[in-house]
């Protein structure tokens, strides 16, 4: 039923096939590695995408425009 | 004998019989006239035997009177060719349709299939989770508390408004909130009290954040007053209503209360040089 999994050479083997062994022979693995996954793309996606909205408005931020507003060392309220 | 010759010219139809006669679904008064006088030829004889044949030229065609009468169907030829409805000549035979070489399009081998086919269902799997994590995280931070209500709900307190030794009393959340600027000889004091002999047994370390800010509810954990600042015998708090004394960490040391004050949450706002409360 299974076609043979191990590859004559090894070292040819191509990339979906080692994604195919690495991931995907175990369930618990594939699972596991799509939850993992998710996690890892949710804050690398909004990493990017922050990163992305902060250099798009640079400038008219309030870190940036901070400086002008608010003197460090004086009294306020 | 004179002899006159009559043509009857039948309309073309889809279909010929081999004697050349048109046959069609619709040519019911030849039918009729076919079927040997019966009627409408709808009957049982139009698929039996008896009567005459339908193919071959009626009787009444050729009819023969005095004079010689001779009437004969023809029926207009409709081309060159009969058309032709089955697929028994070597026309039909003939391939019609040329499918291409698809072989160069074949998986390699059948894991490279599979292979992408788990791929693409990881990836889809991946960003389902994803996009229903944010979801789920969206409605619940949605019926959390908004962040004006949070900010209203803290209370900053310049740092540098309050000198070494001296107690402050700001109100949060309506409730009292001591912040005490400690001395040395007083952050000693509460290091130097064996908590072993404590009724609520608390290291001063694990009361505040940085030794010389000491920040606590001002509500005496007995009744609910309010204790009174640098009273008592322990030189921290003391409670008027029932006597509770408060050492200089705010642990109970004698007298009803069973507890120790309470220490709210607070953070050091560094920049600023402010104490957030909240």
């Amino acid at each position: 039923m299974n076609t043979p999994l191990e590859h004559p050479d090894p070292s040819k083997l191509p990339k979906l096939q080692l994604f195919y062994n690495t991931f995907v022979r175990r369930n618990s693995v594939f699972v596991s590695s799509i939850f993992l996954g998710a996690f890892a793309f949710s804050i690398t996606f909004d990493l990017a995408t922050t990163a992305f909205w902060e250099r798009h408005n640079r400038g008219k931020l309030w870190k940036d425009i901070r400086d002008k507003y608010v003197k460090t060392g004086e009294e306020e309220d | 004998m004179a002899l006159s010759l009559t043509r009857i010219n039948l309309a073309p139809s889809s279909r010929a019989l081999a004697s050349g006669l048109p046959v069609s679904a619709v040519n019911h008064a030849l039918k009729g006239i076919q079927a040997g006088g019966h009627g409408s030829g709808h009957a049982a004889d139009e698929h039996g035997h008896n009567g005459p044949r339908k193919d071959a030229i009626p009787s009444w065609v050729a009819r023969q009177s005095g004079s010689m009468h001779v009437s004969r169907a023809v029926p207009r030829s409709t081309g060159i060719y009969q058309p032709r409805y089955f697929s028994t000549s070597a026309r039909s035979l003939r391939e019609t349709t040329s499918i291409p070489d698809f072989t160069p399009y074949l998986a390699k081998s059948p894991n490279t299939n599979r292979s992408l086919q788990y791929f693409m269902v990881g990836s889809m799997g991946l960003l389902a989770a994803s996009g229903a994590k944010s979801t789920v995280s969206d409605i619940l931070s949605n019926m959390a508390a908004s962040a004006d209500v949070l900010a209203l709900a803290k209370v900053e307190v310049e740092m540098s408004a309050i000198p070494e030794g001296k107690n402050l009393i700001v109100k949060w959340r309506g409730k009292p909130v001591f912040i005490r600027h400690r001395t040395a000889d007083e952050i000693e004091e509460a290091n130097k009290v064996d908590i072993k002999t404590l009724r609520d047994p608390q290291a001063d370390d694990d009361r505040v954040q940085r030794p010389e800010w000491l920040v606590m509810l001002g509500v005496c954990t007995h009744l609910g007053c309010v204790p009174l600042g640098q009273a008592g015998d322990y030189g921290g708090w003391f409670c008027p209503c029932h006597g509770s004394h408060y050492d200089i960490s705010g642990r109970i040391r004698r007298g009803p209360a069973p507890l120790n004050l309470e220490v709210p949450a607070y953070t050091f706002n560094d920049d600023e040089e402010k104490l957030v409360i909240g």
